[in-house]
């Protein structure tokens, strides 16, 4: 009998894997930092995801109901591993609480961390209560409190979202695009409109990444139906007058400085490697990439692998990545685990 | 490093301390003899390149700076204190460049060879400015405690100008979270003054330029820019601006001057080093720390404040 | 023509003939008003690569034209014309007669720093804004502006003694930029100070004029110094295509 497989992080990819390895027969073992699964979409509290329109809540909170109690699947939450030891086939995990967990194979699925908008100050956060990130907004529409400021509760007239905040600014070392951000926001705007059909919502960009599908239902729809205005412009600064938030920058197609008042500030924050990599990394003796996620050494031929046998990875702990695509390779990982721990020469030992 | 470590630092004054800068020079030297702690100044320095030095060529600059780093080593030290923004920017952007651009470290061993000294090599001698001195050498506690003439009820804007601050990659020891100096908000000079006594105003062109790479050879630009900063010291309710730089300094006193002569607009706000201020807290005369030498004549003010 | 429209079109666009007679009609004067051709018509494709060889422009190759630059930028505040991000566009793209209609105010970028303090892409703006000034001046766009002369007597007296002397630099300045050094203002600054300024300190700063503060033993820096900059030169030059006199 295999061992069980170790999946490290109950977040959409972690899900994922568990879900597939335990529709295959093979057992496994789910250890959560947090105290709940779901990962980022049910730990901040998103509202309606990106593209299928559905609550968090529903169709991520569906993907842990079908692990949660399910025969071969233990859950452990508030857990993360200490120690990893061993060759595939054989691994012993060390928890923080001293339990060992033995394992044939494991899956990182812990995913990113949010960009904490402190560290670009001039951009107002931390200094002016309205100005928000998108996990916040993403909370006011899924706690059912709706789009207010947070200075006084009163619903903006005009609200910002500024995009790439913690992504593409070699300034903070971060040289990559957080891929769902301008998707995200586009959602944002579109329902604020719909919450709030007087609030005029306008998107400062550099460059707008609606990928793929993305490009009619949110940049062209924003725009169509929504009437969200959209402005060529990298904002300089945040500053509070009278009350209000006035957004400086340069609108890049008029050629001109602006300074207009807003209610609301958004910051579109992205997706860092998670803080844990460094640990994580030395704890399951993998690589990370030059940007702090873990390194997949093959794009094509071995799909998640890491740079350890055994030790396979999936989701937003590898790079920015989209939900939907989180529990694709949280697939690919289950699948790739499962054709190691159970290849002829392996089952045999 | 430790404070302990900075009460002998070598000291590079730079060109303009001796000239124009000439109370900054004094004032921080009696600073430092006030406050027990020893300068030993640079043995036959050069210019660092100043401003315009690396518009000619970048690694000209990088050289002279090189050179005077060199013989903080050569000299035993492992720190260099350079109370001039222009130096210690030069300072510190050697020490970047030599860490980090192969075609620097080439060109400063090309010349330092040539010229017969020793080559300066990165990571040999931590440059720091007037500020860091101070605040890592002595602290805003132990300041307190020696405050004989407390600056209170003074009304001061601190003033850091551009050199200090950017571009952020030659400073890796600011942006640090808590204790460290942070390059989009400094506030050292204003610890250091509140730890006097002073009451600092909440003054949003602390990192402003005053424009004064072009303060003679665009002094229509320079005046409008330093009068900005003035009126808006004024209008934060400043009686004082404090300085750390002669540049800046030199720049203020000079377009506050003309904005008067040729815009008509005239503004009262007082423009002291923070050395300065600081040695009159500690209980020097206005004449040991220069304040005769300032074009602004602060003087009836401070005696209005008892200082000095 | 509608009004609204002229605005958006450049004087130096628009002919009018004062006299003009066509098939026996007089359309002299605004009757005979045409736009000349508005279109850009090429690109000068070795911009780029010339002003990323001058020291400070190495990376202009890097913007994405986000403008966090210009609104970051102090003398972009004074003058809404100076616009950084801009001319990185019209040199990327070698829209050279573009960046030549603005070619007399490039130069007074005050080296503050605050575009590269910005820049998602480091691309150092201030190095560019140099790097062009200087290649203005190269190709003959510009005569030496005054900063130039600025740098040059500045760091000319470095070269020469290791050390500057602010008096000597400021006359030689003014000497170099033919303005007068007895400015009203100018004057007011040296009466304040030579009133109130300790006699031993003017008599140095007097001194200066005549011996010069100077590093000792500065010889054989100077000559490695002016030996590299005789290089540095003759690659900015060969770099722009220029030879030794810096003839095209
Ligand atoms: C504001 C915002 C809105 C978004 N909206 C959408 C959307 O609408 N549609 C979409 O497709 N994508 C969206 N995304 C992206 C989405 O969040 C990610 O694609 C998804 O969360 C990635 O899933 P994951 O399982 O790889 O990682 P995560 O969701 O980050 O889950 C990782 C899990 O691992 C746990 N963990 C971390 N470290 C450890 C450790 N050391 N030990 C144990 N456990 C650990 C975490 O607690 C977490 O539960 C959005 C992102 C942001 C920032
Ligand atoms: S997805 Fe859009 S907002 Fe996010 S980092 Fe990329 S370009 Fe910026
Ligand atoms: S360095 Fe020059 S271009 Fe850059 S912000 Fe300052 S003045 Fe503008
Ligand atoms: S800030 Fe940098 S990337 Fe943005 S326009 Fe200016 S030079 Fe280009």
């Amino acid at each position: 009998m295999t061992k069980p497989i170790l999946i490290v992080g109950g977040g959409p990819a972690g899900l994922s894997a568990a879900h597939a390895l335990a529709s295959a027969g093979q057992e496994v073992v789910l250890v959560e930092k947090e105290d709940r699964l779901g990962g980022a979409p049910i730990l901040q509290g998103y509202a309606k995801l990106v593209p299928s329109h559905e609550w968090a809540k529903d169709a991520i909170g569906g993907m842990v109901d079908r692990v949660t109690g399910r025969a071969g699947v233990t859950v452990m939450t508030g857990a993360t591993v200490h120690g990893f030891d061993g060759t595939p086939g054989a691994f012993t995990a060390t928890l923080k609480d001293g339990s060992r967990v033995e394992a044939s194979a494991a899956i990182l699925a812990t995913g990113f961390t949010h960009f904490d908008s402190v560290n670009k100050p001039e951009w107002g956060f931390g200094t002016y209560p309205d100005v928000v990130t998108t996990v916040q907004v993403e909370q006011m529409i899924s706690s059912g409190q709706g789009i207010r400021c947070p200075s006084d509760g009163r619903v903006p007239d005009r609200v910002a979202i500024l995009l790439c905040v913690g992504s593409r600014d070699r300034q903070i070392g971060r040289e990559w695009c957080s891929k769902i951000c301008c998707t995200v926001s586009a959602n944002i705007a579109m329902e604020i409109r719909e919450l709030s059909p007087k609030t005029n919502v306008y998107i400062y960009y550099m460059d707008i990444r609606t990928f793929g599908l993305y490009e009619g239902e949110y940049y062209w729809g924003s725009q169509e139906e929504a009437k969200v205005k959209y402005v060529k412009a990298r904002i300089a600064e945040v500053t509070g007058r009278d009350g209000r938030l006035l957004v400086k920058g340069e609108d890049t197609l008029v050629k001109r400085p602006i300074s207009i008042p807003f209610d609301m500030v958004v910051h579109a924050i992205g997706m860092d490697p998670n803080v844990d990599n460094m640990t994580l990394g030395a704890i399951f003796g993998v690589d990370l990439n030059k940007y702090g996620y873990i390194a997949k050494p093959s794009t094509y031929a071995h799909l998640a692998e890491t740079s350890r046998p055994g030790v396979f990875v999936a989701g937003a702990a590898t790079g920015p990545e989209t939900i939907d695509d989180s529990i694709a390779q949280g697939h690919a990982a289950a699948m790739a685990a499962l054709n190691m721990v159970r290849a002829p020469s392996m089952a045999a030992e | 490093m430790d404070g302990n470590d900075l009460k002998k630092v070598a000291y590079y004054p730079g060109c303009a301390l001796e000239g124009t800068g000439h109370a900054y020079n004094r004032s921080t030297k009696a600073v430092g003899k006030a406050l027990g702690l020893d300068l030993v100044e640079l043995k036959n320095w050069n210019c660092c390149g100043a401003m315009e030095v690396k518009n000619i060529d970048p690694k000209i600059q990088t050289y002279l700076s090189a050179r005077n780093l060199s013989i903080a080593e050569d000299m035993g030290f492992d720190t260099v204190m350079a109370p001039c923004n222009g130096c210690y920017h030069n300072l510190k952007k050697a020490e970047y460049d030599l860490a980090h651009d192969a075609a620097s470290v080439e060109v400063n061993a090309r010349l330092s060879e040539k010229a017969g000294h020793q080559t300066y090599e990165s990571g040999g001698v931590e440059t720091i400015h007037a500020l860091d001195w101070i605040k890592r050498a002595v602290g805003e506690d132990e300041l307190a405690a020696r405050v004989k003439n407390n600056l209170k009820g003074l009304k001061i804007a601190n003033y850091y100008g551009c050199m200090y601050t950017r571009p952020r990659h030659i400073f890796p020891e600011k942006d640090k979270g808590p204790g460290s100096e942070s390059t989009a908000k400094p506030h050292f000079m204003d610890d250091l003054l509140a730890a006097a006594g002073a009451e600092n105003v909440d003054f949003p062109l602390k990192t402003a330029c005053c424009g004064g790479a072009h303060s003679l050879s665009d002094s229509d630009t320079s005046t409008r820019l330093v009068l900005n900063i003035l009126e808006t010291a004024e209008a934060c309710g400043a009686e004082v601006i404090a300085t750390e730089c002669p540049t800046c300094h030199t720049g203020l006193e000079m377009h506050q001057v003309r904005a008067e002569e040729v815009l008509g607009r005239k503004t009262n706000v007082k423009i002291l080093y923070f050395t300065q201020l600081l040695g009159m807290a500690l209980g020097l005369s206005q004449k040991k720390v220069g304040v005769q030498e300032n074009l602004s004549d602060p003087r009836d003010l401070l005696r209005q404040k008892g200082l000095g | 023509m509608p009004i609204h429209e002229k605005s958006l079109i450049r004087p130096e666009n628009l002919v009018e003939h004062e006299h003009l007679v066509i098939d026996g009609v007089d359309v002299s004067g605004h009757w005979s008003t045409f736009i000349e051709g508005r279109s850009i018509t090429d690109y000068n494709e070795a911009m780029q690569d010339e002003i990323a060889a001058l020291p400070g422009g190495e990376n202009i190759h890097r913007c994405w034209q986000c403008g966090s630059c210009t609104n970051a930028c102090t003398v972009n505040a004074v003058n809404p014309e100076f616009n950084p991000r801009y001319w990185i566009y019209l040199i990327r793209l070698g829209m050279e007669q573009e960046l030549l209609r603005d070619k007399d105010i490039i130069w007074q970028c005050v080296s503050c720093n605050k575009c590269t303090y910005a820049c998602p892409r480091d691309v150092v703006p201030e190095g560019v804004m140099k790097a062009t000034a200087h290649w203005l001046e190269l190709k003959g766009h510009t005569p030496k502006s005054p900063s130039t002369h600025f740098d040059e007597g500045f760091a000319g007296s470095v070269i020469k003694t290791g050390k500057i002397e602010e008096t000597r630099v400021l006359l030689g300045f003014f000497r170099r930029t033919g303005q007068p050094a007895n400015q009203p203002w100018l004057a007011r600054l040296v009466t304040g100070l030579v009133r109130r300024m300790p006699l031993g300190y003017l008599t140095r700063l007097g001194w200066g004029v005549v011996f010069r503060p100077r590093t000792r033993n500065w010889g054989a820096a100077r000559r490695a110094l002016n030996e590299y900059v005789h290089e540095v030169e003759a690659q900015n030059r060969a770099a722009l295509g220029l030879d030794g006199q810096g003839r095209q």
